[in-house]
Parts: C-alpha cells; sequence; structure tokens
C-alpha cells in the first residue's frame, strides 16, 4: 500500500476491495442558470408545476417507508417545498419570463440566506431546489452513470437510494453512517465494497477518478487496486470448512448465477427486503410468490425465512414499528405473521420443498414456543427464533425440545447488550462484534444450544468476518451465514485450521480485554 | 384581532419541524378564510401559514412569541395544540 495516496479513512463494510471511476455527490447549492424561458407562460409554469409535484410525490413515497421521525423530517421538507411564499416566488419568476430551472435556483438561492444560521436545514432546502431541476431535466433519482463500474462518495445515503443502486455501483465511500446501520447492511448484502464513517474530503477527488475502495484494510485510495501479499486463495487448505455456510439474501439477484459449491442452502431470507417498496401489507398472493420463486431458486440445503423484521431505518409501512422491542407483543404483528406463515406453508406445499421459519426479536422462551407452535400448526415443521436481545440469550437451555434451531444476530446483540444506537458510528468501539464482552455472549448461546441438542447459526454481519469466522467455529457454532461475496473468503479461513487449532484460537480471543486485542491475537495466530 | 403570548421551550429554537407543524395547522385551521399572524412582537408579524415566513424570524430558546388571530378562530384548541408544538424537543 506505500505508493497509492489514501484519502479517505473509514470503518470497512464488506469484506472486499473494488475499483471504479468515482462518482461524488456534493451537495454545494443549486445549479445557477439565468435563462428566459422559450416557452409560453403558460406551459412553463405547467412544466415547473409537474416538476415539483414530482418532488412530491418523491417524499411521499419516501414518508412512507420511513420510521416516525424521519417521516417529520421529510415532512417539514414538503411542507417547504408547498409552501405559499416560495409557490409565489416561483410564479412570479415565471411571469417574468423566466425558465423553471431559472425560477428555481432565484427564489432557491433567495431564500437560503434565512437558514443561514440553522446548519443542515439550509442543505435541505437546497437539496429541494436541486431536486426540483433533476425533476426539470428529467432525472429525480440519483444520477448515477451506467455502464462502467463506479464507486459512490457521498455524506450519506439513505437505505432506500442503496436498494436501488445498480450493479455497475462496486464500492460506496460514506462520510457519515455507522458499520451496522442499514445502509451498510445492504451495502454488504449487495457485494459492494464500503466505506462508512469515513474521514477525508470530498475534493480530494473528482468524479470520473478512478477509486479504489478497500473494505478490508478501512482505506480508500486513487488509482487501481494494489494486490495483498497473503491473497486469500493462498491459503493452505488442511481440510473441509469447519462450519456449514449459508448465505443471507434481501432480493432475488442474490441467487443469480450462484455456484453452489460450499454452499448449504440458505440462512437468512431478509423477507421484509422483497417488500421495501410496498404500501402497505403486501397481499397474499404476491407474498406465496416471492416466498415460491426463493424456494425455487436457492441453493440445495435448509432454507430459513425470517418473518418480517421491522426496524427504525427499514420500517414497513404496514408494522408499527415505533417499538421494535415489542414486536411481539403486538397484536397487529401478530395478524401479520400468521398472513405471513401461511404463505411460507403454501409456498412449500407447491414447490414440494422444506421451509424453515425464524423470528426476530424474540424476548424470552416463553415468546419462542409460542411462535414454534404457530408455525407448526402452519405446518412449517422446521422453526426457530433469532438470538439478538440479551435477555433471551440467557434462557436458551430453557428452549430445550421447543424450538428446532437458533441464529445469533450479532448487530442487534451488540446493540442490545451496551445499549447503543445502530446509527451512531462514534460507538464503533463497542459495536465491534470483537467486544469480548459480546464474544462471550456468543459463546454461552452456543454452549447452551450445543447442550440442548440443537442447530446454532450466526447470521449477523460478524459472520461474514473470516477472522471472526474462525473464532465463532472454535466456540462450536454449526453454520455461518453471510452475503454471498463473503463466502470465498470465509471458505479459505475455515479450510486452513483444524477444530483443535480454531478452539485455540477463540480461547485466546475470549481470554483478551479489549475487541482490538481480540482481533490482533487472532490475526497473528492465522497469519494474515 | 385576539392575540397571545407563548414562550418557545426547544433547544433549537423554531426550527423546521415545528415550523412546518404550525404551518400545517394553521392552513388546517384557517380553512374558513381566517387568518392567524405570528411574530417576536406585535409591530412585526408574519403569515403563520408559510413555513418560510416563520423560520424567518429566527426564534430562538427562550424567546417570546406573539400569535395573533381572528375572533372566528377557536382559539383553545389551537394554542393548545400550539404549546405542545413549540415546547416538542
Amino acid at each position: 500500500m506505500s505508493s497509492a495516496k489514501v484519502i479517505f479513512e473509514g470503518q470497512g463494510i464488506g469484506e472486499l476491495v473494488a475499483s471504479g471511476k468515482a462518482f461524488v455527490i456534493k451537495d454545494n447549492g443549486v445549479f445557477v442558470e439565468k435563462k428566459k424561458s422559450a416557452l409560453t407562460q403558460t406551459a412553463e409554469s405547467a412544466r415547473l408545476a409537474r416538476a415539483i409535484t414530482q418532488v412530491e410525490e418523491n417524499l411521499n413515497q419516501a414518508i412512507c417507508q420511513t420510521s416516525a421521525e424521519t417521516k417529520e423530517i421529510l415532512g417539514a421538507l414538503q411542507a417547504l417545498l408547498l409552501d405559499t411564499k416560495l409557490q409565489t416566488g416561483l410564479k412570479l419568476s415565471i411571469e417574468a419570463g423566466w425558465s423553471s430551472e431559472s425560477a428555481v435556483s432565484k427564489v432557491f438561492a433567495d431564500y437560503a440566506d434565512l437558514f443561514s444560521e440553522m446548519g443542515d436545514l439550509k442543505e435541505d432546502f437546497l437539496d429541494l431546489g436541486r431536486q426540483i431541476q433533476a425533476a426539470l431535466s428529467g432525472s429525480a433519482e440519483l444520477l448515477i452513470p451506467t455502464g462502467d463500474s463506479v464507486v459512490i462518495v457521498a455524506k450519506n445515503l439513505s437505505p432506500l437510494q442503496m436498494v436501488k443502486l445498480g450493479e455497475n455501483v462496486v464500492g460506496v465511500i460514506l462520510l457519515e453512517s455507522g458499520p451496522t446501520s442499514h445502509t451498510a447492511i445492504i451495502c454488504r448484502q449487495k457485494g459492494i465494497a464500503t466505506l462508512v464513517g469515513a474521514a477525508g474530503l470530498l475534493t480530494s477527488m473528482k468524479s470520473g477518478d478512478e477509486l479504489t475502495v478497500d473494505a478490508i484494510s478501512g482505506k480508500a485510495y486513487l488509482g487501481p487496486p494494489i494486490a495483498y501479499s497473503i491473497s486469500e486463495t493462498a491459503r493452505r487448505k488442511i481440510g473441509e470448512p469447519l462450519t456449514k455456510l449459508r448465505l443471507n439474501i434481501g432480493a432475488m439477484s442474490d441467487l443469480k448465477s450462484l455456484s453452489q459449491e460450499n454452499i448449504d442452502g440458505i440462512g437468512l431470507v431478509r423477507t421484509e427486503m422483497f417488500f421495501l417498496g410496498a404500501i402497505g401489507e403486501p397481499d397474499s398472493v404476491e407474498q406465496t410468490q416471492v416466498y415460491e420463486t426463493i424456494l425455487r431458486l436457492a441453493p440445495q440445503g435448509k432454507v430459513v425465512f425470517r418473518t418480517f423484521d421491522s426496524s427504525e431505518d427499514k420500517a414497513l409501512t404496514f408494522i408499527d414499528s415505533k417499538n421494535h422491542e415489542s414486536l411481539w407483543n403486538s397484536s397487529q404483528y401478530w395478524e401479520i405473521i400468521d398472513q405471513q406463515l401461511s404463505c411460507l406453508a403454501l409456498a412449500q406445499k407447491r414447490v414440494g420443498r422444506e421451509v424453515s421459519v425464524m423470528a426476530p426479536m424474540i424476548e424470552s422462551a416463553t415468546q419462542a414456543e409460542q411462535f414454534v407452535r404457530k408455525a407448526k400448526a402452519h405446518g412449517i415443521h422446521s422453526a426457530g427464533v433469532m438470538v439478538e436481545l440479551p435477555s433471551l440469550s440467557l434462557e436458551i437451555p430453557k428452549l430445550e425440545g421447543k424450538v428446532d434451531f437458533l441464529s445469533i444476530g450479532t448487530n442487534d446483540l451488540a446493540k442490545y447488550l451496551f445499549g447503543l444506537d445502530r446509527e451512531n458510528f462514534s460507538s464503533s468501539n463497542l459495536l465491534t462484534p470483537w467486544h469480548p464482552e459480546l464474544l462471550s455472549r456468543v459463546k454461552l448461546i452456543v454452549e447452551g444450544a450445543n447442550s440442548i441438542g440443537i442447530e446454532v447459526a450466526i447470521c449477523g454481519e460478524a459472520a461474514a468476518d473470516p477472522l471472526l469466522g474462525v473464532v465463532f467455529a472454535g466456540m462450536g457454532i454449526d453454520v455461518l451465514s453471510m452475503a454471498r461475496l463473503s463466502i470465498p473468503r470465509a471458505v479459505a479461513y475455515l479450510s486452513s485450521v483444524t477444530v483443535d487449532q480454531a478452539k485455540e484460537i477463540a480461547r485466546q480471543a475470549l481470554e483478551q480485554s479489549d475487541a482490538e486485542a481480540a482481533k490482533a491475537v487472532t490475526q497473528e495466530s492465522l497469519g494474515s | 384581532m385576539i392575540t397571545r403570548v407563548l414562550r418557545v421551550d426547544n433547544e433549537q429554537g423554531l426550527h423546521a419541524r415545528p415550523a412546518a407543524a404550525i404551518a400545517k395547522m394553521v392552513s388546517d385551521y384557517s380553512s374558513q378564510g381566517s387568518k392567524v399572524l405570528i411574530g417576536k412582537s406585535e409591530d412585526n408579524l408574519v403569515d403563520a401559514s408559510s413555513v418560510l415566513e416563520i423560520l424567518s424570524l429566527k426564534v430562538k430558546n427562550g424567546e417570546d412569541l406573539v400569535i395573533a388571530f381572528d375572533e372566528t378562530f377557536e382559539v383553545e384548541g389551537f394554542l393548545d395544540s400550539l404549546r405542545v408544538i413549540l415546547s416538542k424537543k
């Protein structure tokens, strides 16, 4: 790495290195234009009205898909957009013969001064103007070039924007956002090399420059990728991988062109991701079709569907998610799950392939039992729960004979164990899965599951870190479930050690007093 | 016109979200052509149905806000809602 000039440093997501042409999303003021209209006044104001309606609709759509607080912010932006004074200003400009673009740049620039002492609001306001101008030019969405590989550099992107990124986006550098935000999770899911909470200047490169994102070392530099000394294939293979490896999926494209080798089915279908854009609860025909397609495309092995999960930054419109933790205390959620289970059972019958289901955010052994009983009543015989709330993690032995398998969600477990905000990257030190407290909690869960003889998996982001994978294998985990692109590295690491070596590596990691030391000692043992 | 005075209890002052909430409430209440004005003093009032106008007041935490409205207005219900908005963090 010595010859490359590092221009960003942040937390890497995705265990990948990728390079492409930089695409910088700068938020610097409304595009200024001074042009008279070539249209009649009526046609020009109709054109502007259409663009404004389009921005309003985009906001409406976004409002439907977000949590209460975000809704309020977007609602305020919508109120600004439709403000009577702003509209009057635009109307007067059009009447004076200006083009819509010019009217927008003039009026927004005039009012922007109002916000000079109000921090981000000025940016948000100017962004509205940019959105109208984009709608005028027929490009309301992010205008990301297609074709060549692209690395996006931006302050932040929303989960919705992320979901819509094209396949040529290979890297993302975000100055904000945390390592376990849903934006980051979607990046990993899509196999995008990502840096979050990145320190660096947007002005240190320009759109079109070749940029390499190295999510493994958490750096980005100008120019093509520089090879690592130890490549993933160079690891000496001494046997089969120590655990089963399954896929996490959140879109049909995750199932495209899969090589079946080393993949034992799907460990996590994020069902809610298939209905992100849906307004209202997806109907049973639509749900059944999606589940059928997944069952038909899934590689051999178990297929684990997680029932709809809803949280602050990937809220579904049909689930009231204000109280993420108490999903299961809402009778509305039970009704939704009831319908989802019946759709899954129908898909199971139609395809003739067994479905496994698991429930997120389960608080107690009693709740787990309730869910499993419900699933079985629908004819789904393989039913388990996610262990992601600290309360359940202490009750594992009570699950004997009551659930068929467990899956640990390391992100949420860390969040609730340490009482943190997933979007808050300043708490990254505690959110790292290497934290010894988290590691020992995972060990406790794994030992509990082993003692009652049920399968235990990890489907959180930590499973994709090949070093941690070895630590987990050493603890006795049965399955690691991760995004497709992380599998080759996991295979390489998990086949390069014996069970006893992995146990020793896990023991050493658990003995350390902090996350950095735990990671360092593992790195040293694995020679990477 | 009737006038009332309320104090802003929000560290960020009267920022975009409360301003939008006020403007929306005014538009809802004033569908019969009644008018609501708002400002830091009685001689400097702006149209409370415009977010931009409200924001232009740059009201800070702890400052008093003068609200003026027609007799036709359902004052008490409106003021109660307004109090909630002004003290919301």
